[in-house]
């Protein structure tokens, strides 16, 4: 087997110092662009092969007691209908207040869709940062911090970084995500969420003496300058309250499939524009 | 030689394509193969060393234009392990056995980690980015699967290519009756 002459280690070396220093400065931007924009439909085909495969594993996987749980799924239907009459009054009675007031909130508001490409780094290295690269990028008026919604209209991440073409998403399961949330309570109490170690999500610094209960719907709390309120993030399903401690935490479970997304929204401000 | 060249740089494309799109996506613990580097361990040991590192150099390359990290992250975490690799193939194991073959992708992995890890932090804080991993059971746990997933697979490629050429010499070397 031959190996390199010191020489060639050299040579070489300066031509991947060279690269660097042009990625570094810019300079490889048109070529990056060029190789995103043909290889990025190429991997939307074989990322959805993939997709489908694990959503055939996980529909194998699952042991969940279907009698059970269609049981538990009536008597929650029952409660949501109760829910849905009062409900009703109170949107009829809120959209002739926003009439009255102007409001047009939810118009401020576009959804841009993209198709999730990638998982993750090359062999799951870094696996606590659980991320998805999108194919929709700057170009499309994407930036950092926006947030991103599956079908159902629930919260699966945010946007960290963003490259011309395509985008890096944090999943709120992910240690670098993080939210300004509320729980769904008498007291709206407020707090920040954040991924632990892409296995669960936690919401911390919640005053002691706030009641939560388990199963408390979390939503973003609008705290944020580009996510609107309201966005449904998860169900607490478990609540860390130690008597000798400031702070309580909750422990809260994503309404979304963190496992299977092949594509996704971003909700866009469209006062965005406005703010740069 | 041209020819030899594009020919590499086209199976390049595919394998990052695969590793990318399709590996990326899989249940389990199967989204931690690296193809590429199972791959650098096959040249490694079939091919004049010019071959891994244009592979490695190319895959580096596309992978820093991909993704989010600090430039030149995977380009010299592939070249590094791919200079370590030699250098133990040269220097520590016989060519073309099993053996060797598993304890390249041990120290591949291992080392291409490490370095990976180590020039995230470095840079980072040169950088002043944020960088956050907790190094707690449940990573080394993860790592640990990673690391046996990627030997299982070199073990069933060796077979695999064994079984179809002449290449390879099985586990032990098994003397012929005459």
């Amino acid at each position: 087997m031959k190996s390199f002459s010191k020489k060639r280690i050299v040579k070489y070396s300066a031509v991947i110092g060279l690269l660097v220093f042009l990625y570094l400065f810019g300079l490889l931007k048109p070529f990056e662009k060029l190789i995103i924009s043909f290889t990025n439909p190429l991997l939307k085909s074989f990322h959805s092969i993939s997709l489908n495969l694990r959503d055939v594993y996980d529909r194998q996987s699952d042991k969940i007691d279907l009698r059970q749980e269609n049981i538990k799924q009536e008597e929650e239907l029952v409660k949501l209908r109760q829910e849905n009459i009062k409900l009703n009054s109170l949107e009829e009675e809120n959209k002739i207040l926003r009439d009255y007031l102007g409001f047009l909130t939810r118009n401020n508001y576009k959804y841009v869709m993209s198709e999730v490409i990638s998982r993750g780094e090359i062999g799951n290295i870094s696996s606590q940062e659980e991320f998805l690269i999108i194919d929709r990028g700057k170009s499309d008026g994407l930036r950092s911090g926006l947030a991103v919604i599956d079908s159902k209209g629930n919260i699966i991440g945010k946007i960290a970084e963003v490259k011309e073409k395509n985008s890096k998403v944090f999943l709120i399961n992910s240690k670098e995500c993080k939210l300004a949330a509320s729980i769904l309570n008498e007291e709206r109490t407020k707090g920040i969420t954040q991924g632990e170690l892409g296995l669960s999500i936690k919401m911390d610094f919640i005053p002691q003496s706030l009641n939560l209960k388990i199963g408390d719907l979390v939503l973003s709390s609008g705290l944020e300058a580009f996510i609107p309120q309201g966005l449904q993030i998860g169900k607490i399903f478990k609540i860390n309250k130690e008597s000798n401690e400031l702070w309580q935490s909750a422990f809260v479970d994503p309404l979304g499939d963190l496992n299977n997304i092949s594509i996704v929204s971003v909700v866009v401000p469209t006062f965005q524009n406005d703010l740069e | 030689m041209y020819a030899r060249i594009a020919l590499n740089l086209f199976l390049i494309f595919c394998v990052f394509l695969l590793q990318l799109g399709f590996i990326s996506g899989l249940p389990l613990y199967l989204n931690s193969l690296n193809l590429i580097l199972i791959f650098l361990v096959f040249l490694l040991e079939t091919k004049t060393f010019k071959i891994p590192f244009i592979w490695a150099f190319t895959a580096g390359f596309l992978m820093d234009l991909y993704y989010f990290n600090i430039p030149g992250n995977y380009l010299f975490s592939l070249l590094i392990s791919l200079f370590l690799m030699n250098f133990l193939l040269k220097n520590f194991f016989t060519n073309r056995s099993l053996y060797s073959y598993l304890a390249l992708i041990f120290f591949g992995n291992l080392i291409f980690k490490i370095i990976w890890y180590f020039y995230n932090f470095v840079l980072s804080f040169i950088l002043k980015n944020n960088v956050a991993y907790t190094f707690n059971f449940l990573f080394f746990k993860k790592e640990l699967i990673s690391l046996g997933i990627n030997i299982l697979a070199v073990a069933i490629g060796f077979y695999i290519i064994s079984f179809i050429g002449s290449n390879f010499k099985p586990v032990f070397l098994l003397r012929k009756k005459r």
